[in-house]
Order: structure tokens, then C-alpha cells, then sequence
């Protein structure tokens, strides 16, 4: 774990890390072409490779693929991304490893704001830009939140947790109050708060990408200063580091990544926790390495989440069930993999603080 | 004999505290027999309570729809109370709670299980069935926070262990048509909506058996509130006494999930206001004085969750974690790290 550190040994690491990098592109592409070829019904691997690159000449499955299976295998590998990335900041900047954008309520501030957003401003319609604004306000609002009321008294990492954790109890009943109150169906209830990727088209695949494709390249020219921000305030600000103003500007990254998610696909959980955690047993924890190794490694992943949740529940059909078979939600998958994890965690020695 | 003496000492503090809350149980009774749709003249809400029976529509309202409602939200709420001191006491941390232990949730997972997957399960073993889902959600999240002698530890892995059962739930959720999923998402936010007298007849065995079980722990409660070292140098077998406290607890918190769904909170913040109202922490007085804060609370919650946005009636379950969630967080942060002394 102390391997690179103080970035030390970087000429030895380097090669390494690109080697790291490139088996995770190669498993993202292989994600790609699985999640494709496999669903209700089955391509071969060359049948997807001639959809993708436009020679196909069956009709039908140029349309599967092209019109409902690739948007949602690119929303997921950007959901996943960002919310990787979104997970490594929040938990340099708050030198915590149990921190996640889920934990600490800013997934769930950015799902209240988008359901209040679609209740109180008819401007908001999915198809214009206002939901991920208002997820943004809310995420923002949330992750300040959370700083203020925990970081004047050191951020003693259990406790961070825990009243991120209630906060997001309190926020997610708000959320199903509106949607109750509105009349929404119980089920968007469950939808927003645990995340799902059915039905994702193009549509959020544009609104997605351009917000991933800018706070990457903040975090990644934030991510020498963040660096310094592991060796302590007192250190980091004898560097000559502007340390609260640093943390604020990576703690929005974080928030408005997070958000931009959440106003594509709800709030799905757990994925900024296990990402980055074993990207830096890959790659070590310097930020400038870990940001893009956590954000590969997440958008890995969710995507191997979403086609295991449909996966699942084309081949085990439970009796009684078979005229009704909806695919599992990502966020039920995320989840079922994440808490586990999370608690050896905490169980894990050392973990105290 | 030594028994009285306190309670003898505290008679006077006792007295202000039972009078409000049974002034805010008689308001919220009236409030509730009385208002909703239609309201109802005093008159014939009196009659109705006091004569059951009859043919008039508003009769038949009172006493066949929200009375037993009502009844239902005191016995909840008395459990939830009563379950919250013991739960507290056992483990002698001021911050659990059934819903952050993983009872609640492993409860519920198994009654939605039995709805999703339509097991051929009578009514009467509900309640057992749920006790047992509560009872291995507790015990996997005592067994796994072993060791960890954190007070925010323990909570930590009870909440992930909650959120596991809470993903299994959703799979289920998933898989089932979307009739039983529709039933089963109101049950999971804890409502008391379309309760009836079966309903209560089902909830007073437990109620009646269970309550006075709870009262006679209350000393092995004073005992733990000591520490551990002390308790064992009094002569107490801590292990085996904890563990008591935690499955009759268990029990009080699966009877109530069993019929009206996990409602949260309420065993967590009725002993909280309870011991700042008595200014007391001896378990024999707090224990059934937050039994009466948790129907208090829970029925003064479920007129608003009624009557707020009438016609439209929300959950229960969703006020009581907006507003204890909030306060418990509140709490949480201004007693910083939240240690059992204090």
C-alpha cells in the first residue's frame, strides 16, 4: 500500500501502470463486445463486430445493437467511470477509505433534486439539460453539507460514515415522500434510490458524456495538487497549498461527477468504493495514477455488474415467474457485491481511522 | 422492598412526563377518531367509541376503520419503545436501534419473500417468520461486529449488513409481478393504512405476553448500563443475559414489522426523549415510560402521515425517518463521537 507514496520510484512504476491501464481498456472492450452479443437473444461475436462497424446486413440486428444495447453499454461505462473517479477524489481529499459519493448522501441529494426538479420546473424535461443541473445543485448541497457538518472535527472515518449514511436515510424518505405525494408509482420510488440502466438510449448517453469528459480533465489537472493533500493539512499547507480552497474545488468535481451519474441512471451504490480501492492495490495511491486506474476499473465493473444482473435473471427463472421477467437492476447487483465488501473494510485491522 | 425506593425518589419527576404524553395520546386519539374523510361531528365519535355497533356510516367508520388503526399504532409504538430501551441497554450503546442492527431488515426481507414468492404461509406464522429473518439479521451483524468494540463500529456494520439484506430485497423485488410488488413497496416504507380489528387480535397475544416480558428484564438493563466488569462483578452472566436482551428484543421488533411493515426510528428516538425527560437513566422507569413515548410518537406520527396531504395519505414509515432520522443526526453530531457514557 505505501508503494508510491511520495511518488518515489517512478520510473520503475511507470511501465508497470501502463500496463494496468492497458488490461483494463482491454477488459473494458471486452465488457463491450460481451454485453452486446449476450442478451435476450444471443449474437456470435462476429455478428456484434459487423453491427459495430456498420457491415452488417440483418436489419434487426443493426437495431439491437445499435439502438438499445450499445447506448446502454456506454451510459453504464461512463456511470461507472464517474462514479469511480467521483469515489478516488472524495476519499483522497477526505483521507478516508470508507467514503463513497453514495455513503456520504450526495447521490441522494442529487436524486432529490432531480425528482423535485421534475415535479416543480416543467422546464426540467428529460430531454433538456435542466435535470443534471438541478442533480448538480443537489449533490453540491449534500457534499457541503456532509464537509461542514463533519469536517471542522476531523474526519474521524466511522463517524463520517455514519451520519452520511442516516443523512441518506432522511434524504432518500424525503425523495419518497415527493414521489408518493406526486402520485409517481411506488416503483419509481425504488428505481431512483437503488439505480438502474434499463432503457437507457442515446439520449443519455449525450448527456452524460460531456460532463464525464470535463471533470476528468479537471481532476486530472487537480490530481498533483491532491496529491499533496495526503500528507496532512498542516504539511500540505507548509507546501505552499491553498488546502481549504483545494479540497472545496475537488469535493465539487467529486459532487458534479456523482450527479451527472445520478441524473443518467438514479442512485446506484457502491461502485466509488470498490473502484478505487482495488485500483490502488493496482496502481498504488497517487492521485495522478489512481484517478484514471479507478475510473477504468469502475467503469469495468458496473458494466460486468449490469450483464450479470441480466444474466442472472435470464437463466435462473424462478417457478411461477416466467411470463414476467424484467432484468435485475444494476443497483441491486452493486449493492449485493458492495456491503460485503465494505464491511471487510471495516473489519479489515487498521481500519479504525 | 428496595425496589420502590427510587421510584418512590423520582415520583415527582415521573408525574409531568406521563401526564404530557397521555395528554398527547388523548389528542391524538381525538384527533384521529375525529378528522380525515369525512369529519365527524364530537358527538357521534363519543357514541361510536363508547357503543360500537350501529348502522350509520360514520359509525361504522370509527370503530371498524379507525379505531383499530388507532389501537395498532399504540401497541406498535409501545413495542418499538420498550424494544429501543432494551436494545440500547443490552448493548450499552445510546445510538442502536433495531433498524440499524439489521433486525428490521432481515424481518422484512423474509416477509417480502413469502409475498414475491407467494409461499403457501398462514397469517399466523408471519410473525414467527419474521422473528426469525430479525434474529438472523441481528445475530450475522453482532457475530460480524465481534471484536470491534467501537460504538460507530458496530452501527457501521449493522448498516452494511442492512443494506445487503436491502439488495436482496430488491432482487426480489425484480423478480415479483408487479401486483405483489406494489403491495409489497408499501409495506416496506411501514404503513398503518387498512388496518383492522383482525389485524389487532393478531398483535395482542404478542403485545400482552411480550410487554410485561420486557418490564422484568429491566433490571438486567440497570445491571449492563454499569459496564460490563461491574455487571459480572455483581454476579451476572453478562453473555447470556445480553443475549436474552437482544432475542426478546428481536421479538418485539418482528411482531411489529410482521403486521405494519419496518417503521424506523421510533425505538430509537423514544428512549432518547424518554431519559432527557425523566432525567433519569434507571431502566425500571425509563423502560415503560418509553414504551407510552412510542405509541405517543408513532400515533401522533401516523395522524400526520393521514391528514397532511388528505386525500393522499403517505406512509408512516417515511415521516418517522424524515423527522427521527433528522433529529438522530442531529444528535449524533452534537454529541460527537457518541460514547456509551454521558
Amino acid at each position: 500500500m505505501a508503494k508510491g507514496m511520495f511518488g518515489r520510484e517512478r520510473g520503475s512504476f511507470r511501465a508497470s501502470y501502463i500496463l494496468v491501464l492497458a488490461v483494463l481498456a482491454a477488459l473494458l472492450a471486452a465488457m463491450l463486445v460481451l454485453h452486446i452479443a449476450f442478451g435476450r437473444t444471443s449474437f456470435s461475436i462476429a455478428e456484434v463486430a459487423k453491427a459495430l462497424l456498420g457491415v452488417s446486413k440483418d436489419a434487426g440486428t443493426r437495431h439491437i445493437v445499435w439502438n438499445l444495447r450499445l447506448p446502454r453499454v456506454l451510459v453504464a461505462m461512463a456511470a461507472g467511470a464517474m462514479l469511480g473517479l467521483a469515489g478516488a477524489i472524495l476519499q483522497v481529499v477526505m483521507r478516508n477509505p470508507l467514503v463513497e459519493p453514495g455513503l456520504i448522501g450526495v447521490s441522494a441529494g442529487a436524486v432529490l433534486s432531480v425528482v423535485l426538479a421534475m415535479q416543480w420546473w416543467p422546464g426540467a424535461a428529460p430531454t433538456s439539460g435542466g435535470l443534471s443541473w438541478a442533480a448538480l445543485a443537489g449533490g453540491m448541497a449534500a457534499v457541503v453539507l456532509i464537509y461542514l457538518l463533519n469536517g471542522r472535527r476531523g474526519n474521524s472515518g466511522a463517524r463520517l460514515a455514519l451520519t452520511g449514511i442516516v443523512a441518506t436515510s432522511v434524504i432518500q424518505s424525503a425523495t419518497s415522500l415527493l414521489l408518493l405525494r406526486n402520485q409517481e408509482g411506488l416503483s419509481s420510488v425504488l428505481l431512483w434510490n437503488f439505480g438502474s440502466l434499463n432503457g437507457r438510449v442515446w439520449m443519455h448517453w449525450s448527456h452524460i458524456w460531456p460532463w464525464g469528459l470535463a471533470l476528468f480533465g479537471l481532476a486530472m489537472l487537480l490530481a498533483r495538487h491532491a496529491s499533496l493533500l495526503r500528507l496532512g493539512d498542516e504539511t500540505a499547507a507548509g507546501l505552499g497549498l491553498a488546502v481549504n480552497r483545494m479540497k472545496l474545488l475537488l469535493l465539487l468535481a467529486a459532487a458534479a461527477l456523482t450527479a451527472a451519474a445520478v441524473s443518467a441512471v438514479g442512485a446506484i451504490g457502491f461502485i466509488g468504493l470498490i473502484g478505487p480501492h482495488i485500483a490502488r492495490r493496482l496502481v498504488g495511491s497517487q492521485p495522478l495514477r489512481l484517478f484514471p486506474a479507478s475510473a477504468l476499473l469502475s467503469a469495468v465493473l458496473l458494466t460486468a455488474a449490469d450483464w450479470a444482473g441480466q444474466s442472472i435473471t435470464l437463466t435462473f427463472v424462478l417457478p411461477g415467474m416466467q411470463h414476467h421477467v424484467s432484468s435485475l437492476p444494476v443497483g441491486a447487483v452493486t449493492t449485493l457485491l458492495g456491503a460485503p465488501f465494505f464491511l471487510y473494510l471495516l473489519r479489515r485491522p487498521g481500519a479504525r481511522r | 422492598m428496595s425496589n420502590r425506593n427510587p421510584i418512590m425518589k423520582t415520583g415527582r419527576t415521573l408525574i409531568l412526563p406521563v401526564f404530557a404524553l397521555a395528554a398527547v395520546l388523548a389528542a391524538t386519539f381525538a384527533a384521529g377518531m375525529k378528522y380525515g374523510t369525512p369529519v365527524i361531528d364530537w358527538n357521534v365519535v363519543w357514541s361510536a367509541v363508547l357503543a360500537p355497533g350501529g348502522e350509520e356510516l360514520e359509525h361504522i367508520l370509527v370503530s371498524e376503520i379507525r379505531l383499530p388503526r388507532y389501537i395498532i399504532g399504540l401497541m406498535t409504538g409501545a413495542l418499538l419503545g420498550a424494544s429501543g430501551t432494551l436494545m440500547q441497554g443490552a448493548l450499552n450503546n445510546r445510538l442502536a436501534g433495531p433498524e440499524l442492527l439489521g433486525i428490521s431488515a432481515g424481518a422484512s426481507l423474509v416477509i417480502a419473500a413469502v409475498t414475491v414468492l407467494r409461499l403457501p404461509v398462514p397469517f399466523q406464522l408471519q410473525p414467527l417468520l419474521a422473528l426469525a429473518g430479525g434474529l438472523a439479521g441481528g445475530a450475522i451483524v453482532v457475530l460480524a461486529s465481534r471484536g470491534s468494540r467501537g460504538v460507530a463500529g458496530m452501527l457501521l456494520v449493522g448498516m452494511s449488513v442492512s443494506a445487503m439484506l436491502n439488495g436482496l430485497l430488491v432482487v426480489l423485488i425484480a423478480l415479483g409481478t408487479s401486483n405483489d410488488v406494489n403491495l409489497l413497496y408499501i409495506y416496506l416504507l411501514g404503513s398503518l393504512a387498512n388496518r383492522s380489528w383482525e389485524h389487532v387480535d393478531r398483535l395482542i397475544p404478542w403485545f400482552a405476553v411480550m410487554l410485561p416480558v420486557a418490564m422484568l428484564l429491566a433490571r438486567s438493563v440497570n445491571l449492563l448500563q454499569l459496564g460490563d466488569d461491574a455487571a459480572t462483578g455483581l454476579g451476572m452472566k453478562v453473555g447470556r443475559t445480553r443475549m436474552l436482551l437482544l432475542v426478546t428484543c428481536a421479538l418485539l421488533v418482528a411482531v411489529t414489522v410482521a403486521q405494519c411493515g419496518p417503521i424506523g426510528y421510533i425505538s430509537l428516538l423514544a428512549p432518547h426523549l424518554t431519559r432527557a425527560m425523566l432525567r433519569t437513566t434507571d431502566a425500571r422507569l425509563v423502560l415503560p415510560v418509553s414504551a407510552i413515548c412510542g405509541a405517543a410518537l408513532l400515533s401522533a406520527a401516523d395522524g400526520f402521515a393521514r391528514l397532511m396531504f388528505a386525500p393522499m395519505e403517505i406512509p408512516v414509515g417515511v415521516w418517522t425517518t424524515l423527522l427521527g432520522g433528522s433529529v438522530f443526526l442531529l444528535y449524533v453530531l452534537i454529541r460527537r463521537g457518541g460514547g456509551p457514557v454521558g
